[in-house]
């Protein structure tokens, strides 16, 4: 019952269509994915779990090579990140049935990239600002287009907008901080640390819901091995956790950026329902373009501390969110 | 038509990759941060380091940071808390107030099962493009930590707290050679544990990894805590440029910062301690006034603008889109 449901996820169905515009964009989402997974266990994980191994010769060589590996990794995937972005955010604006949105996602794009360029060649508050706010108004767009034009049953629109909303939470934290200093305001932004500690519960409870929303109707695609796999990560982290020098805070930190403040196994619940939903989806070949959005959010982690890891969150919920093919449909039929 | 956009796309990828070469081999990483800042400004008045309530700080723009449990390194501990950090300079030296709720005030280490509050800032000793790691640095990008202990500030403002002090009733019949340093190894040697004449509460360490930590051969860093009502207030403060070896500060420059806190009543101490990630720490020339460059009026003004605009964009998406 559960893989007859499996064939029918609503924005999967979309993805089946064989047209030249995902084929080109589909080579494209692959290599990004690689880099990023690549640039996430060299530079992430094995940079800094490494630096606390003793090395010698042969290690410190290993060491050298991983870090300049994930330093290329990074660039690469920044780089890729940069233009996919584009890419696909040219198919939302030319998709037919969300032409409407087309003046405010240009406008919110244009304001994004150029706060990017900003960012990157000056230090300057103003930039971090317009970034940062045309990333947060971007990804509600996203949301509501997604709500409004796409065929989202409730658990996707409900699983969707738990995660916008977890980063919409961390905007307001970092925003909040950008706009009073723009405006020299001595005080702390109202409700800041409630915010953050908002937007950190909220991730938790959306890898329920992404579980419920695309793991769940694919359950039988999981089998063994993919359970296997789901639970010998779980155990490596339960493990780095209880033994004396651990590596879970390290991962916690640098690669998703929460904060721990809620008790251990449900962060480890978390993980583990957005894992099986990731190996279930990727044991779909309707659920490519979902398999590839969840990791791509679960990579750019919930506090997005570069420019980076935003433009990550954004891919992310337009692949997961079937505009993407919208967008592509509509160009084979101009085609 | 699909074999031109995969070409397309391996173009895009070839690309990509050769761009992404040329910035690696540049050392530039096609990213800036999005971390909460720090903003030290010039304060056009003095900033009196033995007041951690001074007025002065009402000009500087605090951030309000998170601190989690260390989880990384046996002891582990700490927990769920938060700190306010606030920063000024005066062209000359950095000042750095961190201010956190504590319900106790302890100060004394006097018995083994005593423990001092304590809090700390952690600065990467050398520029670069990596981050040294928050877990007290790591080999090839040491940190220079700046610790202040509540037990030398006692040490400070009522004398050196000794054995008398913890056990007044106590009596000694006699205690030979009590005026001779040679009797007492670890002040004779210059261990600044054993030291009766401290001049600053703040302890400079430098770290490359767990388990090296190490006091600095120069302990320039001053400050002061002061504990009010259920949070204490620590200023830190040294000179911006002090040469090779320690964190360096120059205006108009950014560099990274982290927090640690230990409450002694929770038996905190050493690696069982409440720590933040790095947080950007900019040294900015413009000058603290605090006041509010713009009312709150023209916050929500402006807000209220921004809000209609994206609002009557998305109205108009919304009603011209066919579901």
């Amino acid at each position: 019952m559960l893989g007859t449901a499996a064939s029918q996820p609503v924005a999967s169905k979309r993805l089946t269509s064989p047209d030249s515009l995902t084929a080109g964009l589909r080579p494209l989402a692959i290599t990004l994915l690689a880099a990023v997974l690549a640039e996430t266990l060299l530079l992430r994980i094995v940079v800094r779990v490494g630096v606390h191994v003793p090395k010698h010769s042969v290690f410190t060589g290993l060491f050298e090579a991983a870090s300049t590996l994930g330093s290329l990794a990074f660039n690469f995937a920044s780089v890729l990140a940069l233009i996919l972005l584009t890419l696909i955010l040219t198919f939302v604006i030319t998709n037919k049935r969300s032409r409407a949105f087309s003046p405010l996602i240009v406008f919110l794009a244009a304001a994004l990239f150029v706060g990017l360029f900003l960012t990157l060649v000056t230090e300057a508050p103003e930039a971090d600002a317009l970034f940062g706010v045309a990333a947060a108004l971007l990804a509600l767009t996203v949301l509501i287009t997604a709500m409004r034009v796409g065929d989202l049953t409730p658990a996707v629109a409900i699983a969707l907008g738990l995660m916008v909303a977890a980063y919409l939470s961390y905007e307001y934290y970092t925003l909040g901080y950008v706009f009073y200093r723009i405006f020299d305001v001595a005080a702390i932004p109202p409700l800041s640390l409630d915010a953050l500690r908002l937007g950190e519960a909220l991730a938790m409870v959306a890898a329920g819901a992404v579980f419920f929303a695309w793991g769940l109707p694919r359950w039988g695609n999981i089998g063994r091995a993919g359970a296997a796999v789901v639970t010998v990560i779980l155990l490596a982290l339960i493990v780095a956790g209880l033994s004396p020098a651990s590596t879970m805070a390290i991962l916690a930190l640098w690669t998703t950026g929460v904060s721990l403040f809620l008790p251990f196994p449900v962060y480890l619940l978390a993980l583990a329902l957005f894992l099986l939903t990731i190996v279930a989806c990727f044991r779909d070949r309707q659920a490519t373009w979902i398999t590839a959005g969840l990791l791509l959010v679960l990579l750019a982690g919930y506090m997005a501390e570069s420019t980076y890891q935003h433009l990550l969150f954004l891919i992310g919920i337009i692949f997961v969110s079937g505009l993407v093919l919208e967008g592509a449909e509509r160009s084979v039929e101009r085609a | 038509m699909q074999a031109t956009n995969r070409w397309t796309a391996t173009a895009i990828v070839l690309v990509a990759f050769v761009a992404a070469i040329v910035l690696t081999l540049s050392d530039i990483r096609l990213a800036s941060s999005q971390t909460v800042t720090l903003v030290a400004k010039q304060a056009e008045a003095e900033v009196p380091v033995d007041d951690p309530f001074d007025r002065i700080w009402n000009r500087a723009n605090p951030i309000e940071t998170p601190l989690s449990g260390q989880q990384i390194i046996q002891p582990k501990g700490g927990g769920d808390r938060a700190v306010t950090a606030r920063a000024l300079h005066d062209n000359d030296r950095l000042y750095v107030l961190l201010e956190w709720d504590d319900d106790t005030e302890d100060l004394m280490v006097g018995h083994l099962t005593e423990f001092t509050d304590a809090a700390a800032l952690q600065f990467p000793v050398s520029e670069g493009e990596s981050v040294p790691s928050f877990c007290m640095g790591d080999p090839t990008a040491p940190v220079n930590i700046w610790q202040w202990k509540g037990a030398w500030q006692t040490d400070i403002d009522q004398g050196y707290v000794d054995i008398p002090d913890i056990y007044p009733n106590a009596s000694v019949d006699t205690y030979p050679f009590e005026d001779e340093d040679e009797f007492y190894p670890a002040r004779i040697v210059g261990n600044i544990y054993a030291e009766t004449d401290r001049t600053t509460p703040v302890d400079n360490l430098l770290a490359g990894s767990f388990g090296t930590i190490t006091q600095a051969d120069d302990q320039m860093v001053n400050g002061s805590g002061e504990w009010r009502n259920g949070s204490w207030r620590v200023v830190f403060a040294r000179d911006l440029d002090v040469g090779e070896g320690y964190s360096r500060f120059s205006v108009n420059e950014s560099t990274n910062v982290a927090f640690a806190v230990w409450d002694g009543a929770e038996n905190e101490r050493n690696g069982v301690k409440s720590v933040s990630q790095f947080l950007t720490l900019t040294v900015s020339d413009e000058i603290a006034e605090g006041a509010g460059g713009i009312d709150g009026w023209q916050i929500a003004m402006i807000a209220i603008g921004m809000a209609a605009l994206v609002g009557v964009l998305a109205v108009f998406g919304w009603r011209g889109s066919r579901p």
